[in-house]
């Protein structure tokens, strides 16, 4: 009987790893269930109001995004950008008179699960188009998928290598790396007056990526970068490397990391005290980064594919929608999954039909499409650049915590 | 005065105690001797609580059948196991302290300096090594340790279990002068052992156990001239009891 | 710049001796790794936050009301996850058993506090200037707390009658219980101890690195300490992972990008060159 009990507990275990291992709701009260795998059923959002009328053919559009673990605030905010846009497209009439309807899947927290959710995106659930919001890395991974099922995927990465892989369904909405590090050089140089850097950044696809091009754009300035410090995504003691830049005497410290690594820099880099510009990439300026980092976040500056301050009218008109419907402000992946649900409406629209291969050819003619976070225009003749539609970039101060607008940085 | 009464021993479905019936008498010493696996620990074990066991075993007139060996320890029941199993981590000094647990309870208040005294004046060598580890103690020093912690737990009998395993039979033979010398102070004390012939010489009355079973038992002084005792259990190269003693 | 390293790798190298040390009473009480000791690390994190900020206790109270719950947790922990094992002739059960449980641990923090990192107030903000390194206050306060609980702990089993109670009955169970010592007694205040001392240690470094459910990661450093220290001694484990903790600072000198990578190094060449340690146990194997 003990050594029934002992069995059961331990398979009981074994079964908690396991089940604790796959995709899980978010702990948020109008989330829908994450994964569904019976594409034949309404997919959308668990509220009432979205259901199709019973006579059109609905068109479906996929969302790859993080609604479980540690990252699943990126989820909530992206799946939140989508659902503004999906209410007041479909009470508009939908999109060529039909209704929208958005299909999510959860990528979990790994590269595996993210690679999983995707292609079960591609393979079962049936959709148009694709929009996620996943790293650099997991991009990377399931492009040569998307390519073999042509289905066009709008990213909302920013590795300058997705681009070059010259994938023909692949779409990036921010500016890539290679085209904001220039801007970012160029901030530090003319307006922070930095002339000798400390360059600390995450040591995967995107940091890795990132730096060689702001450390290229440094060094045609004539910046000397005295220290470049690499870190694993999960460090969190960064106290050795910035004794180094302390050690150093720069006048400038730049750093690239993602949201949750960006806000414990600003934690200890306030800590230490430093005395000079500091300029972190656009997870800097992120609502997550900043809430956590609290009072630590201001003085940064940052090269934003948003601030909440953004002075176009279709980014104001945005902002206060989004802040009526959800009481709070939007983040950066809120505009962006919105930004590209409005793409891909304009590509639909344009093409007449929902064929994946015809929103694709459509999507080569983007052309001013007027978003919330900037204004899109594929150019098919740019060399390094054709699949990379975002037209500007903000460059931003956190003061109090928030972004100030201090200049828009045109393509 | 113990009394043990149709003890039956089981581990699964082999049984090693099948039905024994055994005393203890105040101030005597009784030896159980038997061969590898007759039962002999089992027996030791289902006493001090050790073992689940069938049968009665009353201490002082207590039926102690059910207790656990906490309780058995705190009335003065004290196991010496086989294998002498000190401490081997602590010092001689400290597995003796350790030794006290059961009257002095963990946070230690009476002293034991009485009872450190008799040991320490029993066992000379083990106050001589009384800093040392006791991993690093030789076999016989181990045993005495072993006894001698037993001996500060203020026990009302002591049970051995194969004393004299493993060690040199000059050793054997200092260490049960110590027994004996233990048993005149007034302790009973219950023997288990597979050296027949020594543990014959020192002890009053005999149990002779084989395969679960008490198959002799008598005065130690007769059953060391018996025969059949001297042909199972002596050895092969004892002659007739006439002879060599 | 060398002292701060130094100091900082100190610090931190006192963090991964309180869950060392952790582990190693385990070992020694109940022979057992005990892998879900990062995840009770994690939790004296979420606890001491859930006290001070979502019930609003002074600190006095909060850091009372948590050490009553860390050695509870400890308990129940040994009675859910080791209790029922225990005689398991299987060596691997009861570090399944472990693995589940610290999976479980970790994702009921997830339901109950979100996934999102949380921020924790340092009990003095602000830093300090000594001879060039620029220290928080909060490493200050790890250094100072983490001496006094290891002297505390090192007094028990010196000192104290239960505390040498309590290495008999790690030492030999069977021996122990003869005597009269109730070795679940023992073992269950082994793990309440066990539980208790890595609490704090949560405790402690969730001002600087965030209350955030990969506070667990940090046990892997903690092993590697007791591994370099001598594989079950207490001495061993504490001198063994303050070395990690200054390897570790320091190593980002060599190189920035594989700082774990060195410290793993330098386990795996002590485990050559040296696979008993720096400190052979009390115990030797002989006996």
């Amino acid at each position: 009987m003990k050594k029934l009990f002992a069995m059961l507990l331990v398979f009981a275990m074994l079964f908690a790893l396991t089940a604790c291992a796959t995709n899980k709701e978010p702990g948020t009260p109008d989330s829908t269930t994450a994964s569904t795998g019976d594409t034949s059923k309404d997919t959308t959002s668990g509220n009432e109001d979205t259901t199709e009328p019973a006579s059109s053919d609905p068109i479906r559009i996929g969302v790859v995004s993080t609604f479980s673990g540690s990252n699943s605030g990126h989820g909530q905010y992206c799946k939140e950008g989508v659902e503004l846009w999906l209410d007041n497209v479909n009470a508009n009439g939908g999109i060529l008179g039909r209704p929208v309807e958005i299909v999510y899947e959860d990528n979990g927290e790994t590269n595996q699960e993210y690679q999983n959710a995707f292609i079960k995106m591609l393979s079962e659930d049936n959709v148009s188009a694709i929009y996620s919001n996943g790293y650099s890395d997991q991009v990377t991974l399931v492009s040569p998928d998307v390519e073999s099922y042509g289905i066009p995927f709008l990213a909302g990465n920013s590795s300058q290598a997705c681009l070059d892989s010259g994938y023909d369904y692949y779409w990036m909405l921010r500016l890539s790396d290679a085209i904001v590090s220039p801007t970012m050089a160029n901030a530090c140089v003319d307006l922070l007056s930095m002339t000798n850097v400390a360059l600390l950044q995450v040591n995967d696809s995107y940091g890795d990526g990132m730096a060689e091009y702001v450390v290229k754009a440094l060094e045609g300035k004539n910046v000397n970068v005295a220290l470049r410090l690499s870190f694993d995504a999960e460090e969190t003691q960064f106290n050795s490397y910035l004794a180094q830049v302390q050690n150093a005497g720069v006048d400038g410290i730049i750093a690239i990391a993602h949201q949750d690594q960006a806000a414990l820099l600003m934690m200890q880099v306030d800590a230490l005290g430093f005395d000079v510009p500091l300029m972190g990439c656009s997870q800097f300026a992120t609502s997550l980064a900043i809430d956590t980092a609290g009072e630590t976040a201001d003085g940064w500056y940052s090269l934003a594919d948003w601030t909440c301050e953004v002075n176009s009218e279709s980014g104001a008109a945005f902002v206060n929608a989004y802040r009526e419907k959800y009481g709070r402000d939007p983040d950066m992946q809120s505009v962006c999954s919105y930004d590209a649900m409005l793409l891909l409406q304009d590509a639909i629209e344009r093409a007449g039909t929902d064929d994946p291969a015809a929103i694709n050819a459509a999507l080569y003619e983007t052309n001013n499409v007027v978003g919330a976070m900037t204004t899109y225009t594929c150019d098919p003749n740019s060399e390094t650049a054709s699949h990379c539609l975002g037209q500007s970039i903000f460059l931003t101060q956190t003061v109090n915590g928030s972004g100030k607008l201090i200049d828009i940085a045109k393509r | 005065m113990l009394k043990i009464k149709d003890l039956h021993v089981k581990y699964g479905s082999i049984e090693a105690v099948k039905g024994i019936d055994l005393e203890v008498g105040d101030h005597s010493i009784v030896c159980l001797i038997g061969s590898n696996g007759a039962g002999k620990t089992s027996l030791l074990k289902a006493i001090s609580g050790m073992v689940e066991h069938t049968g009665v075993v009353e201490w002082n007139g207590e039926n102690i059948s059910s207790y656990n060996s906490v309780s058995i320890a705190k009335r003065g029941v004290q196991h010496v196991p086989e294998g002498r199993q000190v401490f081997p981590g602590l010092t001689v000094f400290e597995n003796l302290e350790v030794g006290c647990i059961n009257w002095r309870g963990y946070f230690g208040k009476p002293d034991y300096e009485k009872e450190l005294e008799y040991v320490y004046t029993m066992f000379p060598r083990l106050k001589e090594r009384r800093n040392q580890l006791a991993w690093s103690l030789s076999g016989g020093e181990q045993q005495m340790l072993a006894i001698g912690r037993a001996l500060m737990g203020r026990p009302k009998i002591l049970l051995l279990d194969e004393p004299s395993m493993g060690l040199a039979p000059l050793v054997i033979d200092e260490l049960f002068d110590k027994i004996m010398e233990i048993n005149n102070t007034g302790l009973p004390v219950l023997m288990v052992e597979q050296n027949a012939r020594k543990a014959l010489k020192v002890s009053d009355y005999a149990y002779v156990i084989s395969q679960g079973k008490i198959s002799m038992e008598g005065r130690s002084q007769k059953l060391i001239h018996d025969d059949q005792v001297i042909a199972t259990y002596f050895g092969k190269h004892w002659k007739s009891s006439k002879q060599r003693l | 710049m060398y002292l701060q390293l130094l100091i900082v790798g100190i610090a931190m190298g006192m963090i991964y001796a309180l869950l060392s040390l952790g582990i190693v009473l385990l070992v020694r009480a109940v022979g057992v790794l005990n892998f879900a000791e990062g995840q009770l690390f994690m939790l004296g994190a979420y606890v001491t936050y859930a006290l001070t900020y979502q019930a609003g206790l002074p600190l006095y109270a909060t850091l009372i009301i948590a050490i009553v719950i860390f050695a509870l947790f400890g308990v129940l922990f040994m009675f859910s996850v080791y209790w029922p094992l225990r005689k398991s002739t299987w060596g691997a059960t009861i570090i399944i058993s472990c693995l589940g449980a610290s999976t479980v641990i970790k994702e009921v923090a997830k339901l109950i506090w979100g996934s999102n990192p949380l921020v924790y107030e340092p009990l003095v903000k602000g830093t300090i200037s000594i001879a060039g390194a620029k220290l928080e206050y909060q490493y200050l306060f790890i250094i100072a707390i983490c001496i006094v609980m290891i002297i505390g702990v090192e007094l028990l089993f010196e000192k104290l009658y239960v505390g040498r109670i309590m290495q008999a009955a790690a030492q030999n169970k069977y021996a122990a219980e003869l005597l009269g010592i109730a070795t679940v007694v023992t073992v269950a205040v082994t793990y309440a101890l066990s539980a208790t001392l890595v609490g704090v240690g949560g405790w402690l470094v969730a001002p600087l690195f965030l209350v955030s459910t990969s506070l667990g990661d940090f046990l892997l450093k903690g092993f590697a300490g007791m591994v370099i220290g001598g594989y079950g001694s207490i001495k061993g484990a504490v001198i063994g992972s303050i070395f990690v903790g200054i390897a570790e600072s320091f190593s980002v000198l060599i190189t920035s990008t594989y700082k774990n990578a060195i410290v793993f190094l330098i386990l795996i060449i002590f485990l050559i060159v040296k696979p008993k340690g720096l400190f052979r146990p009390k115990i030797s194997e002989k006996a």
